[in-house]
């Protein structure tokens, strides 16, 4: 048994330093006047502080942050409503819209982008408006995460059960179900935004393709200030990353969170 | 009157059909069809895609897409097999570590990886220069602008996916296979080729396709690395879209939809095969 | 053969501060077939998988051939094992599951295909080499584990609970069959089980467990003509226990005994009174209840707030209604002390 063992660790060690060097590295460069031996040679601040004065930086962010949070919403709701149909009154449709959720967890990215930008460029007005096109287009890439994440917590509730119940004291259907299943969704369907969240500020593909000088997210500025020292860029992608680290651990307690409370109501049974 | 009642339950529907339409289907679809006309016209023919599957620039798009693809889905299949593997043979302490490490890194992807790895790997980079007074020739010598570079980095972002795909399929690995495998002489290699392997194929098929769509479709990081310069899918058809040079969306819409079709028929032929073994297995 | 094949020397097994077998010790005669019986979590299942090496031992020794195979792994014990359930390797057929220790031997292919044949045709399941584990019943399922169990002739044969999770139907000429091929073949058994009924049938002796410890063994006739311990008696059959005291103006109770059993078959009913000829117990009582049990009837007697169970051999004439006034005779024999 402890031999098997070894040869785990060894195998995690190994894929534990390739998965971090570069992360790691990429934090302490920001940090680096100069990096040309087998140490740093000395430490400073001033790539922070540069980009913080930059005065496109933090409007960049809020940017992504804006452009971000508004697909999400819509597509909650979007999705939420649909697969209500769907539990309610038409399982059969499930299979229908499972597949068009799923289906831009692989044609997401360049494919989408651009089949968009073709069919609705020309388009004077709303269709044409290139915020919108990039707002729609975030809704579908983040639609898997958010299908996956309501299915998944409607799985845990028996929705027709409780419809039921909620129907004998008087509830009509739609009034029962924001009641009495939304609420139960709630803490998956968070779990699945704040993920979509983190996917969709990394994003850079979709808007050089739909918005490029329209809409200048963070990512957006990383890739454009690329010529400029390499230390400012990772100055940047460091405040970045540390914002998906700090989604990353909004989602962890979240979920730890969740799942104390549901064993606590287990446990007082 | 019941018609219009039946009909009205299905309006909660209609804003994620709206989406999915207006987003998704028809622009798909359109894509689809503007590969058939012919450039700067409505007439319809197959110019485009006899132009893209004869010209070298194309083919070469083509293959390096698929040659990058299919190796690094290949190589993080394997890694992250093996990762797997090795959590679930740790404690509970080290295993929790070891997913919070790939759920941080599988955010750290696209433009950020790209700069990360020009740090360490590039021309100037870090683990080059420690190379080079170390006189470790692998690292001296390392072209992250290659093919094989390109490869090493799209790995990186392989393993924490499909590491946390595969983890949840190992918990079908019953014990009592290992013990009945142990008490009959099998080494643990044997075990996991003869029964455990089998036994997850399904899992590593569908892991895989997604692996694989996953590297066909990245963008991000390659362009962050080496932006129109390398002959991948993405970045060719991109640049017919979008950018300074002469715009051909014909041409770009064509090649899209044989991207599209290398993607599901790669996507198809592993749910193919996983549906014949899934038949297998079930009553 | 002068010495037990199998010898399980004074086991201690502890998990952390959790002692699971506390001091076990056996001797199994070569070719027997030994039950461990226990009601669940008494560690007997602990017991088999520290003798297939799948548990480290904490202390003590297990001599299997006259070798010590304490510190062996599994692979080094020649031990063959069927587990409760998920026996078989669902993506190999029933064919492939068998030959599997065999090639890992590295037997050559046509003696495998020989064996495997033989075999299944001694367990019955020559049709169905080419099926997946899948496609099988649960008992046809055990049936392929045990013969991919005997394939490779190990020196001991160990059987978890192997009929545990089996209808209740099959399980009567799956206990036969497994009796059966395990005679023919002469191998040296192990079979853990909770219940009692297939102990009796099946085995050669029994080891009674409770709690991680030998309470008593010995044949099944033994067992449940001559229960040692209030446990025992509780577990085997279903003898009536009550109170020494009960009796103790009436016959000679061995001192440090508190509680007496008496099989329900050994009290005698009557509506008539009996001729208290016979040194023995008699009493009189009231039923309170009466249940068919396949050919015999038992009745529940109510004498005087102690409840006694009786039975008697299945006859429409002789039918006792609730409430009806009866006379009980136990012989002194009968009313076995218990410590």
């Amino acid at each position: 048994m402890k031999r098997r063992n070894g040869a785990a660790c060894a195998v995690l060690i190994a894929v534990g330093l390739y998965l971090l060097i570069p992360v790691l590295c990429t934090f302490v460069y920001a940090f680096c006047t100069a990096w040309t031996d087998l140490l740093p040679r000395s430490f400073t601040l001033k790539f922070f502080l540069e980009i913080f004065e930059d005065p496109r930086f933090l409007p960049s962010i809020g940017r992504a942050l804006i452009i971000s949070v508004i697909p999400i919403l819509i597509t909650t709701c979007a999705v939420t409503l649909a697969l209500y149909v769907c539990t309610v009154y038409a399982p059969k449709l499930e299979r229908l819209v499972q597949t068009l959720c799923m289906a831009p967890y692989t044609i997401q990215g360049v494919i989408l982008a651009v089949a968009v930008l073709t069919m609705y460029s020309a388009q004077t007005g709303f269709l044409g408006n290139r915020i919108i096109m990039l707002s729609g287009v975030y809704c579908i890439c983040i639609m898997p995460h958010i299908y996956t994440g309501v299915r998944n917590s409607l799985n845990t509730v028996n929705v027709p059960r409780m419809l039921e119940a909620a129907e004998i004291l008087g509830a009509g259907k739609l009034y029962a179900f924001v009641r009495t299943i939304l609420p139960s969704l709630l803490s998956g369907v968070v779990i699945s935004a704040m993920m979509s969240l983190a996917g969709l500020i990394g994003d850079y593909v979709v808007i050089k393709i739909l918005a490029g000088s329209y809409w200048t997210t963070a990512m957006v500025l990383l890739m454009n200030s690329r010529s400029v020292e390499g230390q400012l860029s990772s100055a940047m992608i460091v405040v970045i990353f540390s914002i998906n680290l700090l989604i990353s651990f909004a989602v962890f307690t979240l979920r730890r969170h969740s799942q104390e409370k549901r064993s606590r109501v287990h446990s007082a049974k | 009157m019941k018609t219009i009642k039946r009909l009205s339950r299905y309006c909660p529907l209609l804003p994620f059909l709206i989406i999915v339409g207006i987003y998704e289907v028809v622009p798909l679809a359109f894509i689809v069809v503007r590969g058939f006309y012919s450039p700067g016209t409505t007439m319809l023919s197959v110019e485009n895609y006899q132009a893209v599957l004869s010209k070298k620039v194309y083919l070469t798009c083509i293959r390096n897409s698929m040659y990058v693809s299919l190796l690094s889905a290949f190589a993080g299949l394997a890694i992250s097999f093996l990762t797997a593997l090795s959590l679930t043979k740790v404690s509970p302490k080290i295993q929790s570590v070891g997913l919070s490490l790939l759920n941080i890194t599988s955010n750290f992807g696209g433009v950020a990886l790209a700069f990360a790895f020009i740090i360490i790997l590039g021309s100037a980079g870090v683990l080059v220069n420690v190379g080079r007074i170390l006189n470790i020739g692998f690292l001296a010598d390392f072209d992250l602008y290659s093919r094989d570079g390109l490869i090493f980095m799209y790995i990186y972002f392989q393993i924490p996916l499909g590491t946390l795909l595969l983890l949840p399929a190992f918990e079908a690995i019953k014990v009592e296979w290992k013990e009945s495998a142990a008490l009959m002489k099998a080494s643990s290699t044997t075990f996991w080729l003869r029964v455990g392997i089998p036994v997850l194929a399904p899992s590593l098929l569908s892991t895989f396709s997604i692996l694989f769509a996953n590297a066909l479709t990245a963008f991000n990081c390659v362009y962050a690395l080496v932006s129109n310069s390398f002959l991948l899918l993405p970045i060719k058809i991109q640049s017919m879209f979008v950018g300074d040079v002469k715009l051909q969306p014909e041409l770009g819409s064509a090649l899209s939809t044989i991207m599209l079709l290398i993607l599901v028929a790669v996507m198809g032929a592993c749910n193919l095969v996983k549906w014949m073994l899934d038949r297998r297995m079930a009553k | 053969m002068s010495y037990p094949y199998i010898e399980i020397i004074n086991i201690h097994k502890s998990y952390g501060s959790f002692e699971a077998l506390k001091g076990v010790s056996l001797e199994i005669e070569r070719g027997s077939l030994v039950t461990l019986l226990g009601p669940s979590g008494c560690e007997k299942s602990t017991l088999l998988r520290c003798l297939a090496g799948l548990e480290t031992v904490t202390e003590g020794q297990i001599v299997l051939d006259a070798q010590d195979v304490t510190g062996f792994s599994p692979r080094e014990r020649n031990i063959g094992m069927v587990f409760q359930q998920y026996s078989l390797f669902p993506t190999m057929t029933v064919e492939k599951n068998v030959a599997f220790g065999l090639e890992v031997a590295h037997v050559p292919k046509k003696r495998i295909r020989e064996q495997v044949a033989e075999m299944l045709e001694i367990v019955g399941l020559g049709d169905f080499a080419r099926r997946y584990p899948a496609q099988l019943s649960g008992g046809q399922q055990q049936r392929a584990a045990l013969a991919r169990a005997l394939v490779t002739n190990p020196k001991v044969l160990l059987l978890d609970e192997p009929l545990s999770a089996i209808d209740a139907q099959l399980r009567k000429s799956l206990q036969s069959e497994i009796r059966r091929i395990q005679k023919e073949r002469g191998i040296t058994t192990i079979f853990v089980t909770h219940d009692q009924e297939e102990a009796m049938v099946m085995s050669d002796r029994i080891y009674l467990f409770n709690v991680g410890r030998i309470e008593q063994f010995g044949t099944p006739v033994e067992m449940y003509t001559h229960p040692t311990t209030k446990f025992a008696a509780s577990f085997i059959g279903s003898y009536n226990i009550l109170d020494a005291s009960f009796f103790s103006d009436r016959i000679a109770v061995p001192s440090g005994c508190t509680s007496v059993a008496i099989r329900p078959e050994a009290v005698h009913i009557s509506s008539v009174p009996f001729d208290h000829t016979q040194g023995g117990v008699y009493l009189e009582g009231v039923i309170r209840d009466s249940i068919p049990h396949g050919d015999v009837v038992r009745y529940s007697i109510d004498v005087g707030g102690t409840e006694l169970k009786g039975e008697i051999l299945f006859d429409n004439q002789a039918l006792l209604e609730n409430g009806q006034a009866v006379n009980l005779s136990i012989s002194a024999r009968d009313i076995l002390p218990l410590h």
